[in-house]
């Protein structure tokens, strides 16, 4: 059923998205680049003009103002040059522009604009994010190389902390949406049964955020880069030169990126479930999504207060970040790690969304404790707010504030415990098939043990105190989010290549991928463990020769997963763009309403509103009902609300 | 809100999609709440965590704040727009949209004055930006203040300019605030959620002039 929109703003043309009906040219994120090319060179104008006479200008030669202004100025170029900004400026004029979309037009450029349907949404983070993941992975592999050798260097100290700087950065910052931006988009609206997701321009906006935020952030490098790492702790931050700025601003526009793009999330989920999609029929990924788009939307804005502030102390000479004149570098460390901490969770639990989906399909079997899990997610992202005081064990706090936040710490295994052993439970005497996304979901649980459990250890304050800043903790963390979002992420992307682009990927070379990526990854970052622990500290390039043995494994080990990585990428696209194995549908036999409409996807991805009949993890169940009803019978005045009961 | 009719169940698609639109509106409005708090509470976190360390004596050691005049005449301005603005909507609900119209006009006005004295006291501090810890927090907390404002008003310019344009639809059944046509439903919704924000935003608004021009 076509739905139409009302002459006068009616705000519920929302069953479809209308199909652009101009031809001709139209904005594209070309014209995006160089509107917001001359956008920063027009703020960069601007600062010198204001500030080019400051005194504190003029003794460093270092205009942050200018900067500033430039990666301002050039952001709304970029949006001005997409085209994003027409609706808020025809919103004005009390126009209520329609849905427009560019969902039937053939070819790939509709992939280079700002489009309203979630699916060229999801494409494009998918390729975008893959994109990042890849350059943070390339920095990583020159960390490595640096680090074969104790004594003979390939960077200079300080090249070397910037490419750590820039890594970190691209990895922790990038990654929040790898999840949420090309399979969240994608897939919820499919999954909950809605035609569109609530805030179709938001969802497009949150996009767009991304490619800026990574150009400003790249851009660092031939800037002098930042070498206070990921983490940006004052006073170094305040110190640097204007490689910083780039760091700030990059991360704050991921940080509108992540509240736009959350703010679009709840409100889908809440919403836009098609009838009979009641709260505990919601798959997990949904559940995922839903969690984790609320802790974004109250951790991320105090990241950018943080920011803010560090801009403001770099650029108009405040001093909140400097204790000589009534400020505190531990402040920055507060604002940070309120974001910072929940972000390891922001990472996580989309991973275990991804999880909690697959696993079922290929255990043939139920999820294991459906409520337990949701329990358990709900559980991890009220509890990641209560944290982040760890991070500051050593700081020199209150000694009396160590335990409570030793005890939340440690109470966040709790409701993880209960994600994983759901897990657990529905692997238990399943016969499982061992296809390519099951190799990589059965890999997450057995990398997020390491980096769950050794979690636990240095949360608790003395082996904090002992292992703080060293390899240790790298390795921890590194099997947490790569280890637990990235084989994921990998896993879903095998998964769901039928969906979204209707190839099967190779079996085989996807086994190829999988054991070369699982073991190098492993051989790689266990080894971190015991360098940490033999003494190892994070973020120097040089070290003690009895370690370089153990050094050389790991960067070696490092390679062979580069090289698996790009395995991936060179097979991947080749299917995509040469081979294209054509896939059946629905080839793993999945009860996910996503898979119940077929391949493409309709453009509304439904005909109709489709009724939901039950939940989608029913397997091995012979009295289950399908999980929805497609085709409901014609349309009658019966008022059903989303979820509502059926 | 449900409905149980067993397996004939049958939707009318554009109003479920029309409610569905309803529904988001007023999720994002009260989100939106959300984040604006955290977004404030991070600076009031700050306000209190410089002002009890209190670094070398260097909170505030002079005791000069920013102008208590023009602070207080922000928060009376901010204030009487959501006031009027409540007031207002009554009028609108009794279908006299004219009323309306004038009246957020001046709820308009005064947070466009607001915003704009914000933004002229930065420029006439009598503190340089790094002479103090209070110093820093009200270099901060103005331009945050000033921007959130400012898009507020952004936001009820685009209401103000969308009664207008939709004057002759609506003319016919009653104007816009009782209208049953769904744009007019959407305008309210969108209407209710800016008052929501607005009205909250005006009592934070008090805290954050006694933070910074009393405290």
């Amino acid at each position: 059923m076509a739905i139409k929109t009302t002459s006068f703003a009616s705000g519920g043309d929302g069953g479809r998205a209308v199909a652009g009906e101009k031809k001709g040219f139209r904005l594209n994120a070309f014209t995006g680049l160089i509107a917001g090319g001359l956008g920063y060179l027009f703020g960069h104008w601007m600062g010198n003009a204001i500030a080019g006479g400051y005194q504190q200008v003029i003794g460093s030669g270092q205009n942050d103002i200018a900067i500033l202004l430039g990666f301002i100025f050039g952001t709304i170029g970029w949006f001005l040059g997409l085209g994003i900004l027409n609706y808020p400026l025809k919103k004005m004029a009390g126009i209520e522009p329609p849905l427009e979309g560019y969902e039937f037009e053939p070819g790939v450029m509709k992939y280079f604009r700002f489009t309203l349907d979630n699916k060229v949404v999801g494409i494009q983070y998918l390729f975008g994010m893959l994109f990042y993941f890849f350059t943070a992975g390339l920095l990583a592999l020159g960390i490595r190389t640096e680090l074969l050798s104790p004594t003979n260097h390939i960077w200079g100290p300080a090249t070397y902390l910037e490419i750590v700087g820039e890594h970190g950065t691209m990895m922790m910052m990038m990654m929040t949406s790898v999840v949420m931006g090309p399979f969240g988009n994608y897939l919820v609206p499919l999954m909950i049964g809605s035609k569109r997701v609530a805030f179709p321009r938001l969802e497009a906006a949150a996009f767009w955020f991304t490619p800026a935020a990574y150009i400003i952030l790249l851009s660092a490098l031939w800037q002098g880069g930042f070498q206070s790492g990921w983490t940006g702790y004052a006073p170094l931050s305040i110190q640097q030169g204007v490689g910083q700025d780039a760091y700030l601003f990059s991360f704050a526009l991921l940080g509108f990126s992540m509240i736009t793009s959350s703010i679009n999330m709840t409100a889908t989920i809440i919403n836009y479930r098609a009838p009979g999609m009641r709260w505990s029929r919601l798959p997990m990924i949904a559940w995922g999504m839903i969690t984790v788009a609320f802790t974004m939307l109250l951790s991320v804005p105090i990241l950018i207060d943080g920011l803010y502030v560090m801009g403001l102390d770099r650029s108009v000479q405040t001093a909140m970040l400097y204790a000589g004149h009534g400020g505190s570098s531990f402040l920055w460390e507060n604002l940070f790690w309120f974001f910072g901490h929940p972000e390891v969770y922001l990472l996580a639990l989309p991973g275990f969304g991804l999880t909690m989906e697959i696993l079922p399909v290929f255990a043939r079997k139920p999820l294991f404790g459906y409520r337990t899990a949701v329990t358990g997610m709900v559980g991890v992202a009220v509890l990641s707010f209560f944290v982040w005081q760890h991070h500051l064990f050593q700081s020199g706090m209150n000694p009396d504030m160590r335990p409570l936040f030793m005890l939340t710490t440690e109470l966040i295994s709790i409701p993880t415990g209960f994600i994983y052993l759901v897990g657990l439970g529905t692997l238990w005497r399943a016969r499982m098939r061992f296809d390519v996304p099951m190799l990589f979901m059965l890999a997450v649980f057995f990398n997020f043990l390491f980096g769950g459990i050794t979690g636990v250890y240095v949360s608790d304050v003395p082996v904090n105190v002992t292992v703080h800043g060293s390899y240790f903790v790298m390795a921890h963390f590194h099997y947490t989010i790569m280890g637990q979002l990235i084989f994921a992420v990998m896993g879903a992307i095998y998964y769901y290549a039928p969906l979204y682009f209707g190839v099967k990927l190779n079996e085989k070379w996807g086994k190829i991928h999988f054991w070369t990526m699982f073991i190098a990854f492993n051989s790689t970052f266990l080894p971190l463990f015991a360098l940490g622990l033999l003494g190892m500290p994070r973020r120097v390039f040089e070290y003690a020769a009895r370690l370089q043995h153990l050094n050389q494994w790991v960067t070696v080990s490092s390679y062979v997963l580069g090289l698996s990585l790009a395995f991936f990428v060179v097979t991947f696209v080749w299917q995509l763009a040469v081979t294209r194995p054509k896939s059946p549908l629905n080839p793993w036999q999945s009860r996910g309403l996503e898979w119940q409409v077929g391949y493409p996807i309709p453009p509304g991805n439904f005909d109709k509103i489709p009724v939901i009949l039950s939940g989608p993890y029913e397997y091995g169940d012979p009295n289950a009902l399908p999980v929805a009803d497609l085709t409901p019978a014609e349309p009658s005045a019966v008022g059903v609300s989303s979820g509502g009961e059926i | 809100m449900s409905n149980a009719v067993g397996e004939n169940v049958t939707v009318d698609e554009e109003q479920y999609y029309h409610d569905a639109n309803l529904g988001a509106i007023w999720s994002a409005s009260r989100t939106l709440i959300a984040v604006v708090s955290t977004l404030f509470g991070g600076l009031v976190f700050s306000y209190f965590y410089l002002r009890s360390l209190n670094s070398h004596g260097l909170w505030d050691p002079n005791g000069i704040k920013a102008s208590p005049l023009l602070g207080t005449i922000i928060m009376v301005f901010v204030l009487a727009s959501a006031v009027i603005i409540q007031v207002v909507n009554r009028r609108l609900r009794m279908g006299i949209t004219i009323d309306w119209q004038v009246g957020a006009l001046a709820a308009l006005l005064l947070g466009v004055l607001a915003g704009a004295f914000q933004i002229w006291i930065l420029t006439r501090l009598n503190f340089m930006p790094g002479s103090s810890g209070y110093a820093g927090i009200y270099v901060a907390s103005g331009p945050v203040y000033a921007l959130v404002v400012l898009l507020s008003m952004y936001w009820l310019e685009t209401l103000i300019a969308r009664s207008v344009r939709s004057r002759r639809a609506t003319a016919q059944d009653g104007g816009i605030g009782v209208s049953n046509q769904p744009g007019a439903e959407n305008f309210r919704a969108s209407l209710d959620g800016f008052t929501v924000f607005w009205t909250y935003f005006a009592v934070l608004s008090i805290v954050i002039w006694y933070l910074l021009y009393v405290l």
